[in-house]
Formats: C-alpha cells, sequence, structure tokens
C-alpha cells in the first residue's frame, strides 16, 4: 500500500512538476536564510554570514538533483529530456546518423529476414493437432536410410503397439486431361489413415475410406486446397465431379487442406522439377494390381508417418518396430535381410539438413551486425570524444554517471531504434525475395513472415546492438573529470579503446572472411568438379505418357512418339542436339538395377552389384557432351530384334574389368521370375563417369544399356516409370531458347498429338539448386558409393 | 560529485528523521538541529543528505509537508508524522534494537 502511494506520489509528482521545483527552491531559499540569520546572530558580519551559510548548506543545485530522484517519476521525465536532447544532437550531424541509421537497418534487416525464415521453418509448430505425436518411419539398411514396401507396412500396421495409426504415401504424376488444358500434376498415393494420422478434416467432402486401400468402388481422389482454388475455382460443387487423370475416370470425393503439403514425400522434396506440394492425393486402390503393391522388395517410394500414441516416446516406438523388423528378417530372408526401421520426429524429417544451415546462417549474420556495432561505437566513441568537456560539466553541475550513461545510452538506443525499424520494414519487404532465392527444398517456404515473434527478435537485437555499441562509449565518457579535461585542449581521445574496438573488428571480419572463403572454395570446388556432362546449354523437360494409351504391348506407339518428338526438338531454332532419357542427371529419381558380368564369378543372391540404369536415345551422349571414350555409341541398327548393346561409365569398367578390354564383353541380368531366361547386354562403349546425385558423391558406375527404350517391361519398378522420360536438348548458346523454352516446346509437343502434357522447361543448371547447398556438402562424403545402369530405349 | 562521508550508520538516517518528528511537526533546519541536539552534538545531518532523505520519506507516504510559519516569523516547510511514518518508527526502533543487541552482544564477547 504505501509503495503504491508512492508510485502515485511520484506520478502527481511528474506533472507538477513545476511547483514542486519553485517550493523546493523557495523550501531551500528559507533554509539558507535561517542559517545565514543564525550566523548573523552569532556575530557574524551579513555577508560572511551568508558565505558561512553557502558552505555548510554545501552544493545547491547538487542537492536539488540528489531530492528530485528521490522525489518524482524522474526517469520518465529525464527520458523524455534525454529523448528530446539526443534528436538534437542526431539532427545536427545528419551525415552520421543517416550512415549509421541505413547501416543498422540492412544488418538488422538481414537479421530478422534470417530470424523469419528460422522462425518458420525450424521454430514453429507443424499446424496439426498434437504435432509431437508426428513421426516418419522408413527402413534402414546400414548407415542408408530407404522407402518402405508395401507388403512391409501392412505387416508394420498390423503389429506394431505404439501407434494410434501409421499411413504411408507415394508420389506419382498425373496428368488431367478433358477438362480444358491438359496438364500435370505431382500427386500423392496415400492409404486412408493418412488423414487420419495428420488429424487434419477436409475442407469439402471427405476422405478416403480404409476399403479404397484396396481399390473398392469407383476411383475417388481428393485435391488440394490450392489445386482447387487455382484450377477449379474454389467451386463449391467440386465433390462428386468426375475427372479423367492418367486417361482413368477419377470423382473428386474431398479437397485437403494445404497444411497437409507441408509434409513432402521425400522424393517429391528431392525432385527439383516436382518440387510443387503434392496437388492432388489418390487412394493406393488405383494401383491395387500393380506388382509394386505385392512385392516385398519392391521399396520404391513408399514414405511412412505415424501418431504415437499418448505417453509413447519414439524410442519405444522405435524398439517397438524393431522387434517387428526383426521379426520380418526371418520370415523373409529374401527381402527383409538387413533392413531394420527408423523412426524420426515429422519435424526433424521435414527440416532435413536445413536446421543446421539455417543456424549458421544467422550465426553468420549476427557476426556481421556485431562488426557493424563495433564501426557505429567506434564512431560513437570519436563523437562523444569531442563532447568530454560538456560531460565533464555536466558531472560538475550535479549530474550522477547513471544519470550521463542513461542519456549518452539514450542517444545510441534511438539511433538502433531507427535502424531496427528500417531493418524490420526491410525484412517485410525482402521476404519474398529471399523466399525466391532459397532452396527450391526447404521446407514450409510459403509460411515465411514478419510476425509477432519475429518482430520481437527484431526488437530485442536492436536493443542488444544499441547496448553493444553505445555502452562502451557511454561509460567510458561518463568517467570524464572536470579538472583533467578542462586543462588539455581538446580533450583527451580514446586511443586505446578505440584500437580495442577495431581489434575486435577485425577478428570477427577474420572468422567471416575465413568461414566465407572456406564455403565459397567448397563451392568453387564443387561446380568445377567434373560432371562427366556439359550441363550448360542443356534444357530439361520432363513428361510422362499415359499408360493405357502407351503402355505394355505398346511400346511401337510410344518409341514412334518419342521419335517424332525429338525431330521436332531437334528441328526448333537453336537446338543442336535432343535426346531422351529416363533419369537425366540430378533430376532427383535414380533408378539402379542389380547385374552380374558374363564369365565372371556369380554374385550370390542379394549381393549382386547395383548399377544405376538410365534408358537413353542414340543422341544422348552428343546431346550431354558426353565423349564416347572407347568403342561406339548407340547406332541406327541398335533396334529391337537385333543383340542387346549397352554402354558403361568409366568407373563401371575399372572396377568390373580391371584386366580385359570390356567392350564385347556381356553383362545379364537376373530374371525376376524363375521361369524366365537371363537378359544378356554386350557392351559396346565407355563413358566418362556422370555425377547423378549431388555433386561430391563418389563415382557412380554408369551402365549405359542400348536395349529397347521401354525394355525393362518385367520389372516392378519400371512397369510404373514407363512413358516418364525427360528430355534434354543442347542449344547453342547464342540463343534465346530458354527463354522461350516452355512455349516452344508445348507447341511442338501438342503439334506432335500429344494432349495430356504441360511442360515446364529448365535451363539444366538452374534446375538443380541443391548444387547450391552448403548444408549438403558433409553428407556426400558419406553417401553410399553406387554405380550405375543406362539402358538405351530406341527399339520399338 | 564526491559522497562525503557520512556521520550517520547507512540507513539510519530514515528512522531519526522520523522520530526527531515523532511529536512536533518541523521544518528542516529544525529537525537537522533537533537530531544534533538529542545526540548531544554527536551526530550533524548534512543538508545534502537531509532533503534527499525528507523527500524520499515524504514519496513514501510517511511524513506529510505543508508550509507553515517558524518561530522567528519565516515562512518554512513543515514535515509532519503520518499514521504509516509512525507504523515504520516503530519497526525501525524494533529492527534497530535487534541489530544494535545483537552487535553488542558480538563486541562485549570474549
Amino acid at each position: 500500500m504505501p509503495r503504491l502511494r508512492a508510485w502515485v506520489c511520484r506520478l502527481l509528482g511528474l506533472f507538477r512538476k513545476t511547483s514542486r521545483e519553485a517550493e523546493m527552491a523557495e523550501e531551500f531559499r528559507q533554509h539558507l536564510d535561517a542559517l545565514i540569520e543564525r550566523n548573523i546572530a552569532a556575530g557574524m558580519l551579513r555577508e560572511e554570514a551568508r558565505n558561512a551559510a553557502l558552505r555548510q548548506f554545501g552544493g545547491v543545485e547538487q542537492i536539488k538533483e540528489a531530492a528530485r530522484e528521490q522525489r518524482v517519476w524522474m526517469w520518465a521525465h529525464q527520458l523524455s529530456q534525454d529523448v528530446a536532447f539526443a534528436c538534437r544532437l542526431l539532427c545536427k550531424s545528419p551525415g552520421f546518423t543517416i550512415a549509421s541509421v541505413l547501416t543498422l537497418g540492412v544488418r538488422i534487416g538481414i537479421n530478422v529476414a534470417i530470424y523469419s525464415i528460422i522462425h518458420a521453418v525450424l521454430l514453429s509448430e507443424l499446424p496439426y493437432p498434437e504435432p509431437d505425436r508426428l513421426v516418419a518411419i522408413s527402413e534402414t539398411a546400414g548407415d542408408s536410410v530407404w522407402p518402405t514396401s508395401y507388403p512391409d507396412y501392412l505387416d508394420w500396421k498390423a503389429a506394431q503397439h505404439s501407434f494410434d495409426d501409421i499411413a504411408v504415401s507415394r508420389r506419382d504424376d498425373f496428368n488431367l486431361t478433358g477438362d480444358g488444358e491438359p496438364e500435370r500434376f505431382s500427386g500423392l498415393f496415400v492409404t486412408a489413415s493418412y488423414f487420419r494420422v495428420f488429424k487434419v478434416p477436409p475442407k469439402l467432402g471427405r476422405t478416403f475410406f480404409d476399403e479404397e486401400d484396396s481399390g473398392a468402388g469407383v476411383n475417388p481422389i481428393i485435391l488440394s486446397e490450392h489445386l482447387w482454388r487455382s484450377r477449379f475455382a474454389a467451386d463449391p460443387a467440386i465433390v462428386g465431379r468426375k475427372l479423367t487423370l492418367n486417361t482413368i475416370s477419377c470423382e473428386v470425393v474431398g479437397i485437403a487442406a494445404d497444411s497437409l503439403s507441408i509434409v513432402r514425400n521425400p522424393e517429391t522434396a528431392r525432385n527439383s522439377q516436382g518440387a510443387r506440394n503434392a496437388d492432388l492425393y489418390a487412394p493406393f486402390g488405383f494401383y491395387a494390381n500393380r506388382p509394386y503393391m505385392h512385392n516385398r522388395n519392391s521399396r520404391f517410394g513408399f514414405y511412412g508417418i505415424g501418431r504415437l500414441k499418448h505417453g509413447v516416446s519414439i524410442e519405444q516406438a522405435a524398439a517397438d518396430l524393431k522387434v517387428i523388423a526383426r521379426n520380418l528378417e526371418s520370415k523373409y530372408p529374401a527381402s527383409n535381410t538387413g533392413f531394420g526401421i527408423a523412426v524420426t520426429s515429422l519435424r526433424d524429417s521435414v527440416v532435413g539438413k536445413y536446421g543446421a544451415m539455417l543456424w549458421l546462417l544467422e550465426a553468420a549474420v549476427v557476426l556481421v551486425l556485431l562488426i557493424t556495432c563495433a564501426n557505429i561505437g567506434s564512431l560513437l566513441l570519436v563523437r562523444t570524444a569531442a563532447r568530454e568537456k560538456e560531460i565533464a560539466m555536466r558531472a560538475a553541475l550535479g549530474a550522477s554517471r547513471g544519470r550521463l550513461i542513461a542519456q549518452l545510452l539514450t542517444e545510441s538506443v534511438i539511433l538502433g531504434l531507427f535502424g531496427g525499424v528500417l531493418g524490420c520494414l526491410l525484412a517485410f519487404w525482402s521476404k519474398d525475395v529471399i523466399a525466391s532465392l532459397s532452396p527450391h527444398d526447404l521446407p514450409r517456404l510459403q509460411e515465411i513472415r514478419v510476425n509477432l515473434p519475429v518482430l520481437a527478435f527484431g526488437a530485442l537485437i536492436t536493443m542488444g546492438a544499441s547496448l553493444v555499441f553505445g555502452l562502451w562509449p557511454a561509460w567510458r565518457l561518463s568517467r570524464a573529470d572536470l579538472i583533467t579535461v578542462s586543462k588539455s585542449p581538446g580533450g583527451s581521445h580514446p586511443h586505446r579503446s578505440l584500437s580495442v574496438l577495431i581489434i575486435g573488428q577485425v577478428a570477427f571480419a577474420c572468422v567471416l572472411l575465413t568461414s566465407a572463403s572456406l564455403l565459397t572454395q567448397t563451392f568453387r570446388a564443387l561446380e568445377n568438379e567434373p560432371l562427366g556432362f556439359n550441363p550448360n546449354n542443356l534444357l530439361e523437360v520432363g513428361l510422362k505418357l499415359p499408360g493405357l494409351k502407351y503402355g505394355d504391348g505398346k511400346e511401337d506407339k510410344l518409341a514412334a512418339f518419342y521419335q517424332q518428338l525429338l525431330e521436332k526438338v531437334s528441328a526448333l531454332p537453336g537446338v543442336q542436339a535432343a535426346a531422351v532419357d529416363d533419369d537425366v542427371p540430378f533430376s532427383g529419381f535414380r533408378s539402379q538395377e542389380h547385374f552380374a558380368v558374363a564369365g565372371q564369378p556369380e554374385p550370390r543372391h542379394g549381393e549382386e552389384p547395383l548399377a544405376e540404369a538410365h534408358c537413353v536415345s542414340p543422341d544422348y551422349f552428343r546431346t550431354m557432351g558426353m565423349p564416347v571414350l572407347g568403342g561406339r555409341s548407340f547406332g541406327p541398327d541398335d533396334v529391337l530384334g537385333k543383340p542387346l548393346v549397352i554402354l558403361i561409365d568409366e568407373y563401371l569398367a575399372q572396377k568390373f574389368f580391371a584386366g580385359p578390354d570390356p567392350i564385347g564383353q556381356r553383362l545379364y541380368q537376373q530374371p525376376t521370375q524363375a521361369d524366365k531366361p537371363r537378359v544378356h547386354y554386350t557392351i559396346v562403349g565407355i563413358v566418362p563417369s556422370v555425377r547423378h546425385g549431388e555433386v561430391g558423391l563418389e563415382d557412380s558406375a554408369n551402365l549405359l544399356a542400348s536395349s529397347a527404350i521401354f525394355e525393362l517391361a518385367d520389372d516392378a519398378s519400371c512397369s510404373d516409370r514407363r512413358g516418364a522420360y525427360r528430355v534434354v536438348a543442347f542449344y547453342s548458346s547464342s540463343c534465346s531458347l530458354h527463354r522461350s523454352a516452355g512455349t516452344h516446346f508445348r507447341g511442338t509437343y501438342h503439334a506432335g498429338g500429344g494432349s495430356c502434357e504441360r511442360w515446364n522447361a529448365t535451363a539444366f543448371r538452374h534446375s538443380d539448386r541443391r548444387i547450391f547447398a552448403p548444408g549438403a556438402v558433409p553428407r556426400r562424403a558419406r553417401a553410399v558409393r553406387s554405380p550405375c545402369l543406362f539402358c538405351h530405349t530406341a527399339h520399338a | 560529485m564526491a559522497k562525503e562521508k557520512p556521520d550517520l550508520v547507512y540507513g539510519t538516517l530514515d528512522m531519526l528523521i522520523l522520530k526527531a518528528l515523532q511529536h512536533d511537526p518541523r521544518h528542516g533546519l529544525a529537525i537537522a538541529d533537533r537530531i544534533q541536539q538529542m545526540s548531544q552534538d554527536i551526530l550533524r545531518v548534512e543538508q545534502g543528505s537531509l532533503y534527499p532523505a525528507l523527500y524520499r520519506l515524504e514519496a513514501q507516504g510517511w511524513i506529510k509537508a505543508e508550509w507553515g510559519v517558524s518561530d522567528n516569523n519565516r515562512k518554512a516547510r513543515y514535515y509532519k508524522l503520518t499514521t504509516a511514518g509512525r507504523k515504520q518508527l516503530a519497526a525501525e526502533r524494533e529492527h534497530w534494537s535487534r541489530i544494535t543487541k545483537g552487535i553488542n552482544l558480538v563486541l562485549s564477547g570474549t
């Protein structure tokens, strides 16, 4: 109660300031007069009595100041005085003020912008109910992470005790036709449980039923909210509408909230062209009779998620799944030996490698901010050195040290505040630019915004920075003492403080420069690392033809289509060569095949070497700028019916044919079904090793197989991939093709009779931003060394 | 602004001022005189500490000030103990006697 009263008194005192000042002056005057009278009474002369009284009383102004500090809400009054004074001072030197505010503004802006990314990507919870219970589930073999297979998933689901529910998804592309302009969408096959795991209700309609996992009823699909808005103008009557996807008639049963597409299927995230979030969802029943739905060995793109039961930790769930994995191992040794199950929190799996990277970036910009602080601090120090006399005078007139520091700090805080406001504005304006510069697979990019927590961070670093650059000059200056200062003609010089600041600045700058140059060097090394092909002036376009029209038994149609397409693309102005490949390097997809060398000891089952397999057209090597190092390239005679021929890369040649010349030797593939014969390929040429995934990976052996393009029909993975190819075109550098590529290619495609594709051509070099991601560097060193296999596709 | 060495034990000035005002309202000079007189000239209160202390006590609500006329017909600001001030004085006396008792016990020990 007395405390409250004291506050009220002080507050009132603030408003009654003038009368209180007058009262105080009057009281002191009366006191002095009384002392003088007393002295006169003691026998002094008037003048003498007055001097004695003044001595007795002490410094009137100092006592007043000390009394004032006790009396009112002095700080508020002082603050307003200080602010006004500081503003006047800053206005007097506009050059210094503007320069400081601009530098600070830019640095604080960068800090806030980076933090806004960190906040959106790393710190904010996933927008689902109880997000901490969500986990990602995948298989592991040794150190590497694998997708799972559908039968494995079904077994997990049946045997697990730790989850409310688990689900898998698998990405695929969908061609929408028969409804306005044909368009290609990235989609996800999901189990009905997928939506239950996230606990996100549909915007409209329903989610899938469990029986739709195995193909009951019509082909239901669920559209994402963004697709519904962009393509269907948020039509409220969309539920029940029929759409034709991949030539199959489907019925829209619901609209899924966009928050679901934050969690990308890892393959969607990796694929540079398919970096879009899921546009639509289809149940696994859609492809229920595909071989990979039943083959335990087909670990092709199934990624699991789960919702932990209440009170179950990730470790407990992992232990639970470990038991299941061991049971599967003993039950299905052929497919499951060596495979474990990994459980990670969904947030970690969404953030992936970007956690460390973003913090590193933030540390770097904080360092830059500190350097700026040192800069402004030394400027302030020089400026305030000129004010030593003024300060010393104020101290002599009764200003306490804390009061002086407060006043000087007010100046730097005002500078900082202007900088902070400017910085937050900059961050707000630049967030779109920064988002567009970020790696395309950075999750949750759309959620980046300058919101309250980000602004709070901005305020925090602004205050921090102001204190950092303001405190030292203020503290130093407040020690100024009238006698020494007034004796020296120009005031003392802040040599020592300045040199300490400069040393700090140089030290920080060294740290920054060193790390920056290390990063740049790594980046240059990665850029200069031979890719095995020439990425300049290359365009690539992905497309997929509908399986019904071009699928099993219709390889001739497919080959004719591509032949025609390549002719048209080659005829485009500026295009010098064009080819198709089912997996161009850096496309994000890598299909690996087992193989064995004829005439060498047969590898044990399950230990066959793996190679990247590519199906390419004859002009591929010319288009990609890959010289044929030995033997020959594919020729017009390599057609279906003739012996199957392949090219291999240098790495594979060295690894498997150390002694003899590989040309003329044969490789074979074990048939997937026991009653089929082995398929043999004759090696006709060697090409340089090609980087397929991230630069920096160890060499992979490439096997360039000239078999029919669409030849791998009995393989479960290929039957699904059939018709999905990438066209690469090499164009002359003077040509502006890359700008109009989309239009050109699209026109060509439509002219070629295709009616179900939208093309997104990208200049090759820019299509893969992962090359630029420094966070990827250390992982690459750990990457598994895997050979690779190319399959030529030209026979019809 | 060097601080003078206080004659008083730190923190006791407030209590002494409250005590000086226990019976009658007094103005600043009279309070200083009163303390000096009561302490038989051992304690001298400097104006430099007196007025800040008075203003502090006033802000705390322990004393109240109003203008009056002094004995020699001079205008003066008279300070008066409030009820809260009396309670505070009692509390401080109690505290002080406990502390001094303790200190004395220590000093008179062997």
